[in-house]
């Protein structure tokens, strides 16, 4: 939500305090997460 | 060395010239990392897509408190789901973010009815450009009415995309969620105000209909092509945007002409897949058109690769190109009378700069960027 609102990996970084570092590997996963979610609900 | 991780390449997207020398060189000669990243690109436009409601704006900070409240509440009256629990094991920083978006991405997926486990398994990849090559146009080659006919039906989701004028860099790179790019230095000649255009991220559907096409035909007394089997029915969709303009030289007197003295754009690689017609289909059938012109139709089919060639249209006798090494890649240097351009795509984007410069300040400008 923070990234997809416009914020940048520094400024996202410092919203949920984290290296900067790990804001990719945290949203690629959200973003699997949320991609399995969304064939798994739109296949049932 | 070892490969690049899935958030480095995640970053690739979104921050393309934050990669480190060493990353960058190991991502330009891997062909693995480079297909892991076309993955998660891949992934990341969805979700860009699926987040595009209309009328959603989103607001992190209210979201991110209201979300985790609602997410407490939740907790307390319902087993935690398998992504959930997931997520505990892995990154329980994510947690608060989970459920909220897995919701809105229900909702868009709702909204605007894309099917995206079916639909995405069976589609076919028709445009998707990391080489640049020109192609020699005049003005008299688009005066038939061949390229306004009707080949079927056209949806935007949400909205077609358009170019919002932007005076303050913060809103243009957070509208866009590009990096807004500036130059080492200004030749001279260039000076701010900077003005600034977004466009946002759109994704557009056409449905060929090949009964729509005869009657558009008709109507305009203009001789087509039946659209073979193979095509008719097939849907191509587009995903493009978003792009960030950067506009040097324009008068703050709209009633003076405006000719920017410097342009910068960039623009995520626009991607078009399809539903059932393959890309050489598709170029043979629109190719053959009556009213596509034999020279460009012939430069077109000299394409080698034309599922990941981006054509350049140059107007013949005005400008001349050549290839050029710029950070790193070829780009496609365009030279005219009075102005200078050069165009190259780098880690999903496709630059742009140019302006009234000769081609060594463009190339200075590019090289420069930052």
């Amino acid at each position: 939500m923070l990234r997809h609102s416009g914020l940048s990996y520094a400024e996202v970084a410092t919203a949920l305090g984290i290296k900067v570092g790990n804001v990719g590997t945290l949203l690629r996963r959200a973003e699997d997460a949320l991609r399995k979610e969304v064939n798994r609900a739109t296949s049932e | 060395m070892r490969h690049l991780s899935d958030g480095i390449l995640r970053r690739i997207y979104d921050e393309p010239l934050a990669l480190t020398a060493t990353d960058q060189a190991h991502y330009d000669t891997c062909s693995e990392c480079k297909t892991r990243f076309q993955a998660i690109a891949g992934t990341a436009r969805t979700t860009s897509a699926l987040l595009d409601l209309p009328a959603f704006t989103p607001e992190p900070v209210g979201a991110f408190r209201s979300l985790r409240a609602r997410i407490q509440r939740e907790e307390a009256a319902r087993p935690p789901r398998w992504y959930e629990r997931w997520l505990v094991r892995t990154t329980p920083r994510l947690r608060p973010l989970a459920t909220p978006a897995i919701a809105v991405l229900l909702a868009a997926a709702f909204v605007t009815g894309i099917a995206v486990s079916g639909a995405a398994a069976s589609l076919i990849r028709v445009f998707e450009p990391n080489s640049i090559v020109a192609v020699q146009v005049s003005p008299s080659d688009f005066a038939g009415g061949t390229a306004l006919l009707d080949y079927g039906q056209v949806k935007w989701l949400p909205d077609a995309p358009k170019l919002q004028p932007l005076s303050n860099a913060t809103t243009a790179r957070s509208q866009s969620g590009l990096p807004v790019l500036v130059p080492a230095s200004l030749p001279k000649g260039v000076s701010g105000p900077v003005s600034f255009g977004v466009v946002s991220h759109a994704t557009g559907s056409l449905t060929f209909d090949a009964e729509r096409l005869r009657a558009s035909a008709a109507q305009k007394g203009v001789r087509v092509n039946p659209m073979p089997s193979t095509i008719n029915g097939s849907t191509l969709i587009v995903n493009a945007g978003p792009a960030l303009i950067e506009v040097w030289g324009l008068s703050a007197n709209t009633s003076e002409a405006q000719i920017p003295t410097l342009v910068i754009a960039q623009t995520r690689i626009p991607t078009v897949d399809s539903t059932g017609a393959t890309a050489a289909q598709l170029e043979d059938y629109l190719l053959s058109q009556p009213g596509v012109p034999p020279e460009i139709a012939a430069q077109l089919r000299a394409i080698k690769d034309p599922a990941s060639t981006l054509p350049v249209p140059i107007p013949q006798g005005l400008a001349t190109t050549e290839a050029v090494q710029v950070n790193g890649v070829s780009g496609l240097m365009i030279k005219a009378a009075i102005a200078a351009g050069v165009v190259w795509e780098k880690n999903g984007v496709i630059y742009a700069v140019g302006g009234q410069l000769t081609p060594d300040q463009v190339l200075a400008i590019a090289t420069t960027l930052h």
